[in-house]
């Protein structure tokens, strides 16, 4: 076990600071030093420390001063102080401030040596309680998906739930959910997790395309197919094919997968042999479907094959107590890409990411936080840090009229339910008659 | 020879005294050891409001000496020394370096204030002769208290630690 600890002595006197790197330097420990309060305090922003030993008398700031601002800023780290102007007072003073021990200098040996072990033990603990934090953290995530919030508790039940059946899936959720997470876990969870996930988006692929990679060719089934070629229905053969943005694909794609879903088989494109398949289908769309049935635009016999079980991933901004968790993990992610020592979020940049809508979801709060971990220059992300989000959405009200705020907030929620009136009038907290007078009166209109 | 140990009397030290830590030293560390010519203790190392010497003033002028053919020096003083945020030392070392000091002023006197019979007296020197030249040998302060690296801050706990290394640091010794 590594019982090297990150030492910081704060003294003006220079022989003070030099014996006692001197001493800590044979216990093998990381010891730095600095000759005022102000030093000390630049040094924490570049690098953790779990020790300090802050003289209490100094020049400028003196050593209760920087005492509470370490425990207002950095509350692990355990404050030792020392003095030559000892006094009861100074004494009681520094103990109610927050510090761990107080030594009177000069010191016997064997009481700093005391001072260490109290300290090793402190260490001790800690570590246990990283590693218990550990374990509340598995249990705070499933697979990759974090969060603690009650809708996403829901979620972590639901998921071996539909994993154990082998009925088709389709996941809602807006951009950024994290729809592909939750499939995976899914698939991970499920008796085919041994065998193959295969992610397709089908927004991203014209329709020929998506054909020839889902059903695969025959040799010289089109001009440049000089090969026969397996598509993704069947490598994955005994896996799980998630169809991202089922929404975009196209009527005849649909007519040719609710083939396959029935029949079990399908045919390699300009093949007319039939090949047995065997997956499980996860779908997952941002849109409402249903509303594309009534457009039109999806089947409504391939929505009821595709839509066996529903899961709706909540947005983030209805989950926001999970956001601190989420702006802490990816914080000790990029920090760890980045190999920067970025590792305390201050509580004002919490509560600015709370504020925030993130209508990209998880999504965008990750991008937010890499953002913020590359530009920092301190291991502390502050809210300035983000204040690249603030233009977006955080200064709409501030102008603006009560009615104004009103109709703003009704189309947002119509736009997000994708104009679907019973589900934006529940959300809303009113009737659809009453829903339907507003659109009418305020002359609301669906962006596209 | 190069890898000879010097054991420097520094001021008035008991012939005796020097000769145990030298035997030691040899024993313990497979190298040959040394007493050196008797060297005196700058005066200004001494603290006049402390009345003791201060350790880090000694090692510097240990330092400004030249002892032929000794790779690494132990001087040895009578008097009481000083770290400046401690009481006391019993013996002072630069931790991988060439020069360490031990004082024999607190190793004549029990916790009680009685005296210690003269072995005693001779095991506790060798002890912190050992333990000081450890750390010029790279060993950092042992948690182990069945270690000779282990830190004894009372002669008590001194009178505990044994004449060896724990196995950890044995295998980290670099002569």
């Amino acid at each position: 076990m590594d019982t090297k600890i990150r030492i910081m002595i704060v003294d003006d006197e220079m022989i003070v600071r030099q014996s006692l790197l001197t001493w800590f330097e044979k216990y093998g420990h990381e010891v730095e030093t600095a000759a005022s309060g102000l030093e000390a305090l630049e040094k924490l922003e570049q690098k953790p420390f779990q020790i300090m030993f802050v003289d209490i008398k100094m020049p400028g700031m003196d050593g209760l001063e920087l005492l509470e601002k370490v425990k207002q800023e950095y509350p692990e780290i355990l404050v030792v102080i020392i003095t030559a102007y000892g006094s009861i007072e100074s004494a009681v003073n520094a103990m109610r401030a927050g510090a761990s021990d107080y030594l009177l200098k000069p010191f016997k040996p064997d009481q700093l040596s005391l001072v260490m072990e109290r300290i090793t033990c402190h260490q001790k603990i800690t570590r246990e309680y990283q590693y218990l934090k550990g374990h509340l953290e598995q249990i705070t995530r499933f697979d990759n998906i974090i969060g603690q919030s009650a809708p996403m508790k829901k979620l972590y039940a639901v998921i071996p739930e539909v994993a154990r059946s082998d009925a088709s899936i389709l996941i809602t959720g807006e951009t950024g959910t994290g729809k592909e997470l939750v499939a995976r876990a899914i698939h991970a969870k499920s008796l085919r997790a041994e065998l193959p996930f295969i992610a397709i988006n089908c927004g991203a692929l014209p329709d020929t395309l998506m054909e020839s990679e889902l059903f695969g060719h025959k040799k010289g089934a089109f001009t440049g197919a000089a090969h026969a070629r397996k598509g993704f229905l069947e490598i994955v053969s005994g896996g799980t094919l998630f169809l991202d943005e089922i929404g975009d694909i196209s009527p005849k794609m649909q007519v040719d997968l609710l083939r396959v879903l029935e029949e079990k088989q399908m045919f390699r494109v300009g093949s007319e042999t039939p090949v047995a398949v065997d997956f499980r289908l996860v779908s997952a769309t941002r849109h409402h479907l249903e509303d594309r049935i009534q457009e039109g635009g999806f089947r409504e016999d391939f929505y009821y094959r595709v839509n066996v079980i529903k899961i709706r991933l909540p947005a983030l901004r209805e989950r926001k107590d999970d956001i601190g968790l989420l702006a802490e993990h990816f914080m000790e992610k990029y920090s760890h890409e980045t190999t920067k020592i970025v590792d305390r979020i201050r509580p004002d940049a919490v509560t600015l990411l709370t504020s925030y809508d993130w209508p990209g979801n998880v999504r965008e709060l990750e991008n937010a936080i890499e953002r913020a971990v590359v530009l920092s220059r301190s291991r502390t992300l502050t809210a300035e840090d983000f204040s690249f989000l603030q233009p977006a959405r955080a200064a709409a009200p501030g102008s603006k009229t009560l009615k104004a705020v009103q109709k703003d907030h009704i189309l947002r929620v119509l736009d997000e339910q994708d104009w679907q009136i019973t589900r934006s009038a529940q959300i809303l907290g009113i009737n659809r008659a009453t829903l339907y007078k507003i659109i009418k009166r305020d002359q609301l209109k669906k962006d596209r | 020879m190069k890898h000879r140990i010097g054991v420097v009397p520094l001021g008035e030290v008991p012939a005796l005294v020097l000769k145990v830590i030298a035997a030691n030293i040899t024993a313990f560390y497979r190298c040959p050891a040394a007493v050196l010519p008797e060297q005196t203790v700058p005066a200004s190392a001494f603290d006049d409001r402390r009345l003791q010497y201060d350790a880090g003033i000694i090692i510097q002028a240990l330092g400004t000496w030249a002892f032929a053919d000794c790779s690494k020096v132990v001087g040895v003083m009578s008097r009481d020394i000083f770290i400046p945020i401690f009481n006391y030392a019993y013996g002072y070392a630069v931790q991988g370096g060439d020069l360490a000091m031990v004082s024999l002023f607190r190793l004549n006197r029990n916790a009680d204030g009685s005296m210690p019979p003269p072995s005693l007296f001779y095991e506790r020197a060798a002890k912190i002769a050992l333990h000081e030249l450890g750390h010029l040998f790279s060993l950092f302060h042992c948690d182990d208290p069945e270690c000779i690296m282990h830190f004894s801050g009372a002669i008590i706990d001194l009178d505990k630690i044994p004449f060896y290394l724990c196995p950890d640091c044995e295998r980290r010794l670099i002569p």
